[in-house]
C-alpha cells in the first residue's frame, strides 16, 4: 500500500497534466472555427441579421444579459423539473419490466413505441389540454427524457451474471434481497449513462415545448427573435441553451464518476 | 456397469453416524437446444453419501458434468431424476443451508472484503455490528486482516479466492461445496492455498465436497476421491485414501499416496463406456 502523502505528492501535477492533455486540443479546435467563422463573416461582409460574427453574438450576451438569464431561468426550472419527473417515471417502469416477465411483455412495447411519436405534434395538444402555463413544457421534457433512462436502467437491471445471481441464492437471498443486494448496484452504472442522455435530450425538450406554444423561455425567445431579424440574439439564446446542456451533463457525470469510484475494475 | 478397483466401496462404509448428505440416483439432463436434437444427459444415477467431517474429493475429466452436480447439490438446479437429502430429508430446501464457492470468486465488486465477506450473514438478517465483528474475525484466520478495507479489484487471485472462501464458509453451514477452488491460481499459490485450507478446514466439522482436476490435490486433501465420468456422468470408482489428515505437501512422497495416485490415473484413462 502507498503511504497516502507519498499518494497526493504524486498525484496532483499529475492530474492538470491530465486536464491539459484531455483540455487542450478541442480548446484549440472551438478556437479556431471561432477564429475562421470571425474572420469569414468580416471578409465576406455577411449581414448580421443572416449570421453575425462571434464577436456580435458576444456582445448580445453582455447586452441582453439579464434578458437571458430571465428566459433561462424559465427554461431551467423546466427542464429540471421534466428531467426529474423522467427519471422518477423511469425508475418504476424499469423496476416493473425488469421484475416480471409478464409485466416487461405488456409494458415494454409500449414504452418503445411512445419514442415513435412526433412529440411536436403532440406538444399543441399538451398546450390544449394543460394551458400555456409551465406544466405543458415540463411534460413535453419528461415524455423526451424518460426513454433512455428506462432503456439503460432496464438493460442495467438485467446485467447481472446468472453465477452471481447464484451465489447470493446459495446464501440464502429472496428476490427482494436479490434485487436490493445485487441488480440495483449493478445498474448504477447504466443508469447514469442514461441520465447522461438524458440530460441532453431535455433541453431539446423545453425548446420544443417552448416553441409550441409558451409565455417565456429560450426556446419561446429564439421564435419571437428569428422574424424580428434578431439573429444575434438567437444565437445567444442558443448559446445559453448549449451551456445549460453541457453544465447538466457534466453534473451527471461528476456525480457518476463518485458513484462509480467504486466499482473501478467493471467501469473502465 | 460401475467398474470399481479393488480400494473401496461404499458397502464398507463405517455407518457410524447418519449420512449429513445423501445423494440417490441422481440424474440431470437438460433439453435440446434446438428442435429434434436429442436431449443432453450429463448425469446419470449418481450416488453417494457424506458424513459429518468427511472430506470428498470428486474428480474427473472436462465437461463429465461436476460443477452440474453442485449446482444440483446445491440446490440452484433441480435433479431430472433421483434426490438429494440433506440430514435425511430430502424435502429441505437446500439454498441456504449449504455453502458453496464457485471456480472464479464473483465477488462484488463495489464492496469491500469486509462487505463482501459478511454478505451472507446480511442476508440472515444479522445485525451489522455482529455481521462485521464476525467477518474480522474469521478474516484474521483466513489472513485477510489487512485488506477487509480493499476491493476485489485491488487483490490478487490467491487473495480473492480466499475472500470467496470467507464469503462462503461465514454463514457455518454443515456442508461446503468446493468447484476447482484453486484451478486458476498458478502452482505455487495453489500449492500454500492447499495446505492452508487443510489447517482452517480441520477445526470444522462440516462436510466437504471438492471438484478437482488435479490427482494430487484430491489425495492430499480428502478422505475419499470419486471418478466421475463418462457420458452421462457416472461416478466410475471411489478411492479412500488410507492417510491420516491434514496431510502436509512431503506426504506426496510417500509409497502409498504414489499408489493411490497411479491407481486413479489409471482410472480416469481406463477405457470406459
Ligand atoms: N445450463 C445448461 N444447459 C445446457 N447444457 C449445460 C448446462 N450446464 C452445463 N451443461 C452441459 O453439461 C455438461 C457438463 O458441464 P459441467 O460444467 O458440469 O462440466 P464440468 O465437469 O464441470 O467441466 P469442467 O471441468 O470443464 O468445469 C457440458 O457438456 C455442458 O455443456
Ligand atoms: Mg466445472
Amino acid at each position: 500500500m502507498t503511504p497516502p502523502e507519498l499518494h497526493d505528492h504524486t498525484r496532483s501535477p499529475r492530474v492538470y497534466l491530465g486536464l491539459i492533455r484531455d483540455w487542450t486540443p478541442p480548446a484549440l479546435l472551438a478556437a479556431a472555427a471561432i477564429a475562421l467563422w470571425e474572420g469569414l463573416v468580416w471578409m465576406l461582409d455577411v449581414q448580421r441579421w443572416l449570421l453575425p460574427a462571434p464577436s456580435v453574438i458576444v456582445r448580445e450576451l453582455v447586452s441582453s444579459g439579464g434578458l437571458l438569464i430571465d428566459h433561462a431561468a424559465t427554461t431551467l426550472t423546466e427542464v429540471l423539473l421534466g428531467f426529474a419527473l423522467a427519471a422518477a417515471a423511469g425508475i418504476l417502469l424499469a423496476a416493473a419490466v425488469a421484475s416480471s416477465r409478464l409485466l416487461e411483455r405488456s409494458i415494454y412495447p409500449f414504452i418503445i413505441a411512445s419514442q415513435t411519436i412526433p412529440y411536436i405534434a403532440i406538444a399543441p395538444l399538451l398546450l390544449v389540454w394543460v394551458g400555456p402555463e409551465i406544466t405543458s413544457k415540463v411534460i413535453v421534457v419528461a415524455l423526451i427524457s424518460f426513454f433512455p433512462i428506462v432503456v439503460n436502467l432496464v438493460d442495467g437491471l438485467r446485467s447481472t451474471d446468472r453465477e452471481v445471481v447464484d451465489v447470493l441464492r446459495t446464501l440464502g437471498a429472496n428476490r427482494a434481497q436479490l434485487f436490493l443486494k445485487l441488480h440495483v448496484h449493478a445498474a448504477v452504472p447504466y443508469f447514469m449513462s442514461g441520465l447522461k442522455v438524458a440530460a441532453v435530450t431535455s433541453v431539446i425538450g423545453a425548446v420544443v415545448g417552448e416553441w409550441v406554444g409558451a409565455q417565456a423561455g429560450l426556446g419561446w425567445l429564439m421564435k419571437v427573435s428569428g422574424p424580428q431579424f434578431q439573429t444575434p440574439r438567437v444565437f445567444a439564446a442558443i448559446v445559453v441553451l448549449s451551456a445549460i446542456a453541457i453544465i447538466l451533463f457534466l453534473v451527471i457525470a461528476g456525480i457518476e464518476k463518485w458513484l462509480l469510484r467504486r466499482y473501478r475494475r467493471n467501469s473502465r | 456397469m460401475t467398474v470399481r478397483p479393488r480400494a473401496w466401496r461404499e458397502s464398507m462404509t463405517p455407518w457410524t453416524s447418519p449420512p449429513l448428505l445423501d445423494v440417490r440416483g441422481l440424474a440431470k439432463s437438460y433439453p435440446p437446444r434446438r428442435r429434434g436434437e436429442a436431449p443432453l444427459h450429463v448425469l446419470e444415477n449418481v450416488n453417494f453419501s457424506v458424513r459429518e467431517g468427511e472430506f470428498i474429493a470428486v474428480i474427473g475429466p472436462s465437461g463429465s458434468g461436476k460443477s452440474t452436480l453442485l449446482n444440483v447439490i446445491a440446490g440452484l438446479e433441480s435433479p431430472s431424476a433421483g434426490a438429494v437429502a440433506i440430514e435425511g430429508d430430502p424435502q429441505l430446501e437446500r439454498l441456504g443451508r449449504i455453502a458453496y464457492m464457485h471456480q472464479q470468486d464473483l465477488l462484488l465488486p463495489w464492496r469491500t472484503v469486509l462487505e463482501n465477506g459478511r454478505i451472507g450473514l446480511e442476508l440472515q438478517g444479522e445485525a451489522k455490528q455482529e455481521a462485521n465483528r464476525k467477518t474480522a474475525a474469521l478474516a484474521e484466520r483466513f489472513g485477510l486482516t489487512d485488506v477487509l478495507d480493499q476491493r476485489p479489484w485491488q487483490l490478487s487471485g490467491g487473495m480473492r479466492q480466499r475472500a470467496a472462501l470467507l464469503r462462503a464458509t461465514l454463514p457455518e453451514r454443515r456442508v461446503l461445496l468446493l468447484d476447482e477452488p484453486f484451478g486458476a491460481l498458478d502452482a505455487i499459490t495453489r500449492s500454500a492455498l492447499q495446505a492452508w485450507l487443510t489447517s482452517v478446514l480441520d477445526r470444522q466439522k462440516t462436510a466437504v465436497i471438492l471438484v478437482t482436476h488435479d490427482v494430487e490435490e484430491a489425495i492430499l486433501l480428502s478422505d475419499r476421491v470419486l471418478v466421475l465420468r463418462g457420458q452421462p456422468g457416472a461416478i466410475a470408482a471411489q478411492f479412500h485414501v488410507p492417510l491420516p489428515r491434514p496431510r502436509s505437501q512431503a506426504a506426496a512422497a510417500d509409497p502409498p499416496f504414489i499408489a493411490l495416485k497411479s491407481a486413479l490415473i489409471h482410472s480416469l484413462q481406463a477405457p470406459w463406456q
